[in-house]
């Protein structure tokens, strides 16, 4: 993540004036975060790298419409939550949740994909910890998509409200409750796995 | 403070966001309420908990196919036809259905006409009072009819015609 949020919307100005190199750099610099909401959104990992790829090519073609007072993290997220919740529109209601491993092959084979090293942890640990993720990310694709977009930006990306409100297009007090609520339900979801 | 407004403050306060009266407002209840305890410690562990669910690292392939797609998308867009004025996607998308107000312009007017010419619709006749009165040769053109003495529009484009 760029540090100083001003260098991405001089890089973004510089890429509007044609040097195509900045537009590298902000792939570069956003493009794990822009992948990690479609993963989580989407639920899969090759859905997610289609989806981050759409994103970052929307921002070449929509250069023009960039503004420097909207955030450019902020824009970016609008165009990444648009394009996740296009990829649900396509894939129609065949439901979000895919099991961590049901896919082991794709997720290797996705081009530029990396999967952590899970060789740290003792194979009971890992276990444990596998079947706890599995539990959030089911947790996490049984919430409605507003509460998920919401705890995402949030949890993840640690945005403010208000960004987070610009995103959803929504007001801060709104994400307030939104919030509220997906914690209740990710409370009521969770409580088995801490039995 | 009742244990509604406890919950309420203390999923609120999972993102940092509580100042500091709630922060006390909210210790104190907790401290007196095993239930509401319990209930903070569940939302705490929960939210936590979703830390667990990790993405995997994009490499550096990532740039370089979604490059390799960019120039393959410009490359299609310059084969699949010549375009002299080389608009943007942008202006293309905005002007793209510019034919549509003179083809309906177009077609109301032949409507029009196929109606008049079948009798179905009487042909509009229009008056021009001021220009009558000053005898103007306009009043020949624009009367109420050929019983007014002038002819209408339509009549002397019949006429031209023969």
């Amino acid at each position: 993540m760029t540090e100083d949020p001003d260098q991405d919307a001089r890089l973004m100005l510089r890429f509007i004036a044609g040097e195509e190199s900045c537009f590298i750099e902000l792939v570069k610099t956003h493009k794990q975060r822009v992948f990690a909401f479609a993963y989580r959104f989407l639920g899969n990992a090759a859905d997610a790298e289609d989806a981050a790829q759409e994103v970052f090519i929307k921002v070449y073609n929509a250069r023009n419409k960039y503004t420097v007072k909207a955030k450019f993290t902020t824009w970016l997220f609008t165009i990444t939550r648009n394009t996740c919740l296009n990829f649900l529109a396509k894939r129609g209601h065949r439901g979000l949740f895919v099991p961590l491993d049901e896919k082991p092959e794709a997720q290797e084979d996705a081009p530029g994909l990396q999967l952590a090293d899970p060789k740290d942890l003792p194979p009971a640990e890992l276990l444990i910890r596998k079947e706890q993720a599995e539990a959030v990310k089911k947790a996490l694709a049984s919430l409605p998509e507003n509460q998920r977009t919401a705890v995402l930006l949030c949890r993840y990306d640690e945005l403010s409200y208000e960004a987070i409100a610009e995103v959803m297009g929504c007001s801060a007090k709104a994400v307030k409750s939104i919030l509220h609520r997906a914690k209740l339900g990710l409370k009521e979801k969770l409580a088995e796995l801490f039995q | 403070m009742n244990c509604k407004r406890a919950m309420e403050i203390s999923a609120g306060g999972l993102s940092g966001s509580l100042n500091d009266s709630e922060k006390a407002e909210l210790s104190g209840h907790l401290e007196e309420c095993a239930s509401c305890r319990k209930e903070a410690e569940l939302l705490s562990k929960a939210w936590q908990a979703l830390e667990l669910y990790e993405a995997p690292a994009l490499g550096d392939k990532f740039v370089d196919a979604l490059m390799a797609k960019l120039r393959a998308g410009q490359a299609e867009e310059q084969a699949s036809g010549f375009n002299p004025f080389a608009l943007s996607p942008d202006t293309r998308a905005a002007l793209a259905g510019w034919w549509k107000v003179p083809a309906m312009t177009l077609a109301s007017f032949a409507v029009y006409v196929l109606c008049v010419e079948t009798g179905l619709m009487p042909a509009r006749q229009f008056s021009v009072p001021a220009a009558r009165s000053s005898g103007s040769p306009l009043s020949n053109i624009f009367s109420e009819g050929p019983a007014a003495g002038g002819g209408n529009l339509l009549t002397m484009l019949e006429g031209a015609d023969k």
